[in-house]
């Protein structure tokens, strides 16, 4: 997904030292079954069932 | 298992259709030996033989007492649970150790039959005819079934397929089924993130199922489903039987209203008219002897028939505006509406989906009575490579159920608009890759920022002026709706902000737009937050997580 506007510059705030900044965390999810069919669940249940990450997923 | 043949069983109530990978590389619904691509779920006993399928469906009004239809109503369920029509029309079912049975007559003699005998009886005849057409044996397949199927549905028509001799390989919903053979979502393009929503439509035979389906980088998840048992095509054949019936009592005055098998004949005579008026705008309806030697023959216009059935097709629209509610999200919010099912074919059914969704793309590219079984060929073939062991583990709720995302998580872009990234409902964990454009001339360092969202409120509905009111209030016929519906795709505004991220020390000097920024964001199962900013050219990145 390509997104076509700047990313500006820090505000003058932005201390230098420091590269981010967590302020909350999202909202509770809530829990829901997805549907094991396809091909993009094939690889779902590959990572869960092999505890992969995504990058590990993509070697 | 590698040069196996498999195949998706769609196992209706009224129809079954098998669908298969074609040579050409294509799914596709087969015949079976009577041409008809919908098996009708019958089997039919007479004095000297039992038969399933098209031929048993034939005999119905001859021998309607020893003909067996409709039979996957009723499994998984106890005869208490149940309520059966019990006149000239059907069968007599009895309870057979709390379950319904078939009482018939076969061979001169009286006949027990339970309901998943009969479901296994017609599933054997729909695997042979597949053999059949393929000329091989056949490895394994998938069937599909309602999404309201019980857990105990579920297991007793597995005990049915595995008693007919197949081996089942998965047992899935009928609207995901059909998603997939819409090849709905399945389409994701490496780093371009596709989230979707479909309102799928299933008119069959007995009933009207209603599922809105998410998609997110492909994989689904059910937001809101709705049945209604009283709406399907029987119940269009029921109003252009009374039509009949009645025509037929002005010409011949023979009133056969009470006549179960005159109206047998009607229905399966209408039922043909109805099916030809979606293609042309008048078609012959013949009945041979509807009573007393007289027959009926007349044309019947579509025009006709969809104002006998108004009232049916606002229903639908009713249940659609239902589902929608429960679900609270808008008409403008569903992308693409998936048709399944033989009875929405109809134009008319078709085109009042318009009052609701003027804009939204309508695909008919795939036959809606064959959608799910050739869903669950897809699927087949997609695990006829896996071990059984594997394909179990993988249905497991530790593997199915996960933490979905409540609200929208994105960006703000240069004009305050809120840039989803990962929608709300989006399984977990979920990664999202996606690129800014370019960056200014000489800008040293960018600053990124992550927010939660809320949809914005619906632009308030105008009042329509009130019409003067019509004679016949019975036809609300588009003539009179010339109002621009116009439905919006829902928007969002920033709430909460997540997160802030600098990546610094871009290469100096850099005209505007030579640089790319490139952002990974990731939300784990256990809500724990991953920004990675990355300038592509030089390679320069930060990574920053949530505690
Ligand atoms: N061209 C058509 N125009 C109108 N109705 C049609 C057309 N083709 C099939 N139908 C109707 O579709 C219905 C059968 O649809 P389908 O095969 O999807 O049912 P089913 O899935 O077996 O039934 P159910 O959904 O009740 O389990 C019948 O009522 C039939 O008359
Ligand atoms: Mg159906």
């Amino acid at each position: 997904m390509v997104l076509d506007f700047l990313l500006p510059s820090p505000p003058k705030s932005w201390s230098a030292d420091k590269t981010s900044a967590f302020h909350a965390g999202i909202t509770a999810p809530t829990k829901a079954a997805i549907q094991p069919v396809g091909r993009h669940f094939l690889a779902h249940a590959r990572r869960h069932i092999h505890s992969r990450t995504f990058s590990e997923d993509e070697k | 298992m590698s040069d196996s043949v498999v195949i998706g069983i769609n196992f209706g109530v009224t129809n079954s259709s098998i669908g298969i990978l074609g040579k050409n590389g294509h799914f596709s619904v087969i015949a079976n030996a009577d041409g008809d691509r919908m098996i009708p779920n019958a089997i039919g006993f007479s004095d000297e033989e039992e038969f399933c399928g098209s031929q048993a469906a034939h005999q119905v009004v001859r021998n309607p007492k020893n003909t067996l239809q409709a039979f996957r109503n009723y499994l998984g369920k106890s005869f208490t649970e149940i309520s059966v029509p019990s006149d000239a029309a059907h069968p007599d079912m009895i309870s057979k150790d709390g379950a319904p049975a078939y009482k018939v007559e076969f061979k001169g003699k009286e006949h027990i039959v339970t309901v998943p005998e009969a479901a296994s009886k017609q599933l054997k005849h729909i695997h042979e005819e597949a053999e059949a057409y393929l000329g091989s044996k056949i490895a394994g397949a998938v069937l599909a079934v309602p999404v309201y199927f019980t857990d105990k549905q579920r297991e007793e028509l597995r005990k049915a397929a595995t008693a007919a001799g197949i081996n089942v390989l998965q047992i899935i919903q009928e609207p995901v089924a059909a998603a997939l053979a819409y090849n709905f979502g399945q389409e994701v393009a490496k780093n371009d993130a596709q989230d979707k929503t479909a309102l799928v439509l299933d008119m069959g035979a007995t009933s009207f199922d209603i599922t809105i389906l998410n998609s997110r980088n492909g994989i689904y998840t059910v937001l809101e489903t709705a049945h209604d048992v009283t709406i399907g095509g029987e119940s269009f054949d029921q109003e252009l039987v009374k039509f009949v019936a009645a025509e037929f009592k002005k010409k011949t005055k023979i009133d056969v209203a009470n006549n179960k098998k005159s109206l047998l004949k009607i229905k399966t005579s209408v039922e043909i008219t109805k099916k030809n008026l979606s293609r042309t705008p008048n078609a012959p309806c013949s009945v041979e002897s509807v009573a007393e030697g007289m027959d009926y023959h007349a044309t019947i216009a579509r025009m006709r028939m969809e104002l006998m059935c108004n009232k049916l097709y606002a229903k639908c629209n009713e249940l659609i505006n239902h589902v929608l509610e429960k679900a609270k999200i808008t008409a403008g919010a569903i992308d693409e509406i998936l048709l399944v099912g033989g009875a929405t074919r109809m134009p008319k059914f078709q085109n009042r989906l318009r009052d609701i969704f003027p804009e939204t793309l309508i695909r008919t590219d795939v036959e809606s009575d064959e959608a799910i079984a050739i869903g669950c060929a897809a699927q087949a073939s997609l695990i006829a490579g896996f071990e059984k062991e594997d394909i179990e583990a993988s249905t497991k709720e530790a593997v199915t159920v996960t933490p979905h995302t409540v609200k929208p998580i994105g960006v703000v872009g240069s004009k305050g608009e809120f840039i989803t990234i990962i929608p709300d409902h989006t399984p977990l964990p979920v990664k999202r890759v996606f690129e800014f454009g370019n960056a200014e001339e000489g800008q040293a360092a960018v600053y990124f920022a992550l927010f939660e969202g809320e949809q914005d409120p619906l632009p308030v509905k105008e009042e329509k002026p009130a019409k003067p009111a019509k004679e016949n209030d019975d036809d609300d016929s588009e003539e009179e709706e010339e109002d621009e519906i116009v439905v919006a795709k829902p928007t969002y505004h920033q709430t909460t902000q997540l997160a802030e991220v600098v990546l610094a020390g871009l290469p100096a000097g850099a005209k505007a737009g030579s640089l790319k920024i490139e952002a990974t964001v990731q939300v784990d199962v256990t809500n724990k937050v991953t920004i990675t900013l990355r300038e592509k050219s030089s390679g320069k990145q930060v990574r920053a997580q949530s505690a």
